[in-house]
């Protein structure tokens, strides 16, 4: 299929040719003109002074001796003879002034103004009105005899001649023009279709290769750059047809290899399929265990609270028994004494169970979202760690105001407060802290939040070890003393179960342990302990 | 048929035949050889523009206006004579068919049997040309008798303007022009010696009316400046006529005075001599002219040397 573009190359070639070659003949015609011009006033400048020259020579004896008849004779012969000049006047500086035209003559009195100013000692001209003739070659000839001003010859040529010359010359000017119009248009159609049409074919050859046709051939066979390119074109298509076919045969192997590494991979996949099966079967089973071992710790951690909860009643329990032994022995024993011992007796053993049912209680798994009061958690919780503070002369300071709620597991959050006092505690302890001190501060945080922070004075997390605290199994507790799931478990509870955030960051005094919640957040109601 | 139409029907044979028979008429040959006064003709025209009119054009038109008259003129050419019995002699030889002088000095030098009618040249409008005795206007010249004293200039070679001024001196002084006048010079031609007395280098002088007329067209102040004192009625300056036995008298006389009315050869040729037009002349007009030669012989007499 052709193509025929709007802006082809041949109209571009086409008008710019012509554009150059018309504005080359205009230039050297408007170059020629006034040239042509000043030859032309030069013929009329030779012409008037032959003429003026002629006259004076003539009349030279009737000009110095006054004989005005011959000077009139010979001028009205001079114009007969002459009928571009319109007429001839003789001015001398004393005596008559004669003007001849063609069809008379007269004395005049005066030399018009206009014709006076031209009355130089040098030969002048000017395009003037005189006698009835418009435009006027009027040449002014000085006449000197002997060195002497006799006077001057005014001669009127008719510019007739001059017109005409200058009209033909406009004329051939413009036949020139039309003539290289004419050429320009043959010679620039040629011309262009010369330049365009291999540049077309090419063009044309081009669009059919980038269609995908590559058997096409350029048969343009010049000794020029288009033959070159005619050339390279065909050239270009050889190669993009060896290319093409080397494509073809790659695009074989490949495909091939291709269905080799699918099979492969389906294999592959059958068995990955089976590891990650094995895999998460692992993962499950070392949750059970950190589960089982958070509960072990847990446990533990009760154990010894109960411990240290139950020293004091035991010790004065032994003292009521000790008390009661020594009264019957000194027979002192009496109702009365006997009534209180018991009531002390059952106070102190009713406080133990007490302390029972708060551990139990607390250790119960509550799988019921709920709203609760953060102090209340936090204070129940501190209890529980009370006797064992006390022991260790911790003093534990808890700023928190009434009436802050959230929506969460409760028992879960208390089990991060426990284990965040716990490890203050075993550190406050461990690094025999003077003036052990934790503080617990709620406040409400920016962005509808709140910000429980643990804080302690034992100096502080080493920054060496801060991005592995949250790690399972990492502790930096004596052997035997520390599981290293308290954090990993609190971290997991307030970020995947409670939808906060917990960190860590060190102040100038010790840790402090950030656990920021939202108010409404999205809570899971599945407890992970 | 009746009479009127057999008479019509003659009538058209008869013209169809004359027809042929004028067609058919053999063309008579002849020459044409014009003998010319240089003096009389070189005052309007320069020698050369003589010799190509007369030797060129005058032959080009014999010969073309000749055919339409069924004549051959084979020789047609022109002679100038420095004088007038030089001419007279080639008459006699039978060497001219045509004259062209002045009528005073074919009055002078010819018989009235050497010659017949032929044509003579005329001012436009067929008005006969006059010869002037003009005098500057502000000389206070009002006659003849004023004239003493003064300047005067004559037209060169031209007898008749001399005894002009000779008759009219002898009238008015008896006595002859010359021992009148402060100074007598003579111009070649009319034009210059209208131009001498406008720029008052003369005070009078005798110029043909053509002449002054021509040059009062080109300067009417010369009307106002140069008056004329006296007149001579004249029909030109020069006759033409043809020799006496020249056999196409007649057709060259009608046929001269026509062409030059319609062929542009022939306006070319009168252009040349400051002639719009031609005229018929009589042999008889000569009569004028000689009896004004017999007064002036007779007034010259009368005067004492």
């Amino acid at each position: 299929m052709l193509i025929k573009p709007k802006s082809s190359i041949f109209i571009r070639v086409f008008f710019l040719f012509g554009f150059l070659v018309l504005a080359i003949t205009l230039f050297f015609a408007y170059m020629a003109i006034p040239m042509q011009k000043d030859a032309f006033n030069q013929i009329m400048l030779t012409q008037a002074e032959t003429v003026s020259r002629s006259i004076v020579q003539a009349s030279s004896d009737a000009l110095i001796s006054r004989d005005y008849g011959f000077i009139v004779e010979h001028n009205v012969e001079v114009l007969k003879n002459n009928i571009s000049i319109f007429y001839v006047l003789v001015s001398p500086n004393a005596g008559e002034t004669i003007l001849v035209n063609q069809k008379s003559w007269r004395l005049l009195d005066k030399v018009d103004d206009e014709l006076l100013s031209l009355e130089r000692p040098d030969i002048i001209y000017k395009i003037l009105s005189y006698e009835g003739f418009d435009n006027v070659y009027h040449f002014v000839y000085p006449i000197n005899f002997s060195g002497v001003q006799w006077g001057w010859l005014h001669i009127g040529f008719s510019t007739e001649q001059y017109n005409k010359l200058i009209d033909n010359m406009y004329k051939q000017i413009i036949y020139i023009v039309g003539l290289s119009l004419l050429i320009i248009m043959a010679v620039g159609y040629f011309f262009a279709r010369w330049i365009s049409r291999p540049v077309t074919e090419i063009s044309q050859l081009a669009t059919q290769v980038a269609g995908g046709d590559l058997t096409v051939r350029s048969n343009i066979k010049r000794q020029d750059e288009i033959g070159v390119l005619s050339e390279s074109f065909n050239r270009m298509i050889d190669s993009l047809q060896q290319s093409k076919q080397q494509l073809q045969n790659y695009n074989q192997e490949l495909e091939q290899e291709v269905d080799h590494r699918t099979q492969e991979l389906a294999e592959l996949n059958k068995g990955l399929d089976a590891k990650i099966h094995e895999e998460v079967a692992k993962s499950k089973q070392q949750e059970a265990l950190l589960i089982h071992q958070s509960r072990s710790a847990a446990m533990g951690e009760m154990i010894g609270a109960i411990a240290h909860q139950w020293r004091q009643p035991l010790n004065a329990l032994s003292l009521v028994q000790q008390n009661m032994q020594l009264r019957y022995e000194m027979d002192k024993l009496d109702a009365d004494f006997m009534n209180i011992s018991m009531e002390k007796s059952n106070r102190l053993i009713q406080k133990m169970s007490s302390t029972i049912d708060d551990f139990r209680n607390f250790f119960k798994p509550n799988k019921h979202v709920d709203i609760f009061y953060i102090k209340y958690v936090i204070r129940a919780t501190c209890e529980l760690l009370d006797a064992q503070l006390k022991n260790h002369n911790i003093n534990l300071t808890i700023n928190c105001p009434e009436n802050i709620n959230i929506v969460g597991l409760e028992g879960e959050f208390s089990q991060v407060i426990l284990n965040l006092i716990n490890n203050a505690k075993d550190v406050l302890v461990e690094r025999s802290v003077a003036d052990p001190m934790i503080t617990i501060t709620v406040i409400p945080a920016s962005g509808n939040g709140i910000d429980v922070t643990i804080k302690d004075n034992a100096g502080g997390v080493p920054e060496s070890i801060f991005d592995k605290i949250y790690d399972p199994y990492f502790t930096t507790k004596e052997e035997g003393r520390g599981t290293g799931i308290g954090l990993y478990m609190s971290k997991i509870i307030i970020e995947n179960n409670m939808g906060g955030s917990l960190h860590a960051f060190n102040d100038s005094e010790g840790a402090n342990f950030v656990i920021h919640l939202k108010n409404t957040p999205p809570i899971k109601n599945k407890s992970i302990v | 048929m009746n009479g009127f139409k057999r008479l019509l029907l003659t009538c058209l044979i008869q013209c169809v035949l004359i027809s042929l028979c004028l067609a058919n008429e053999p063309l008579r040959q002849g020459r044409m050889v014009m003998g010319f006064y240089a003096h009389s003709i070189t005052e309007n025209a320069s020698l050369s523009d003589i010799e190509v009119s007369l030797n060129f054009w005058a032959k080009d038109l014999i010969a073309e206006e000749s055919q339409k008259m069924h004549l051959n003129i084979l020789e047609s050419r022109a002679i100038l004579f420095d004088t007038m019995p030089e001419m007279h002699q080639a008459l006699l030889r039978g060497e001219l068919d045509m004259i062209i002088a002045p009528p005073l000095e074919i009055v002078r030098e010819f018989k009235r049997d050497e010659l017949k009618d032929g044509f003579t040249g005329m001012l436009a409008g067929n008005q006969p040309d006059n010869l002037y005795l003009v005098v500057r206007g502000d000389k206070n010249i009002s006659g003849i008798k004023d004239l003493a004293g003064k300047r005067m200039l004559l037209p060169e070679d031209d007898e008749l303007a001399e005894v002009f001024v000779d008759s009219l001196f002898l009238k008015q002084f008896r006595a002859n022009y010359k021992t009148k006048l402060t100074s007598v010079q003579k111009q070649k031609k009319g034009s210059r010696i209208l131009l001498d007395i406008y720029f008052n280098q003369a005070d009078a002088g005798v110029i043909y009316r053509n002449a002054y007329d021509v040059m009062v067209e080109l300067n009417p102040d010369i009307a106002r400046t140069v008056l004329v004192l006296e007149k001579l009625p004249i029909k030109n300056k020069n006759f033409s006529y043809f020799v006496k036995g020249y056999p196409f008298s007649v057709e060259l006389s009608k046929m001269v005075i026509t062409a030059f009315k319609h062929s542009v050869r022939a306006k070319q040729i009168l252009d040349v001599f400051r002639t719009p037009e031609l005229d018929h002349c009589s042999i008889n007009e000569l009569d004028f002219y000689e009896e004004f030669y017999a007064d002036y012989l007779r007034l010259k007499k009368g005067v004492k040397p």
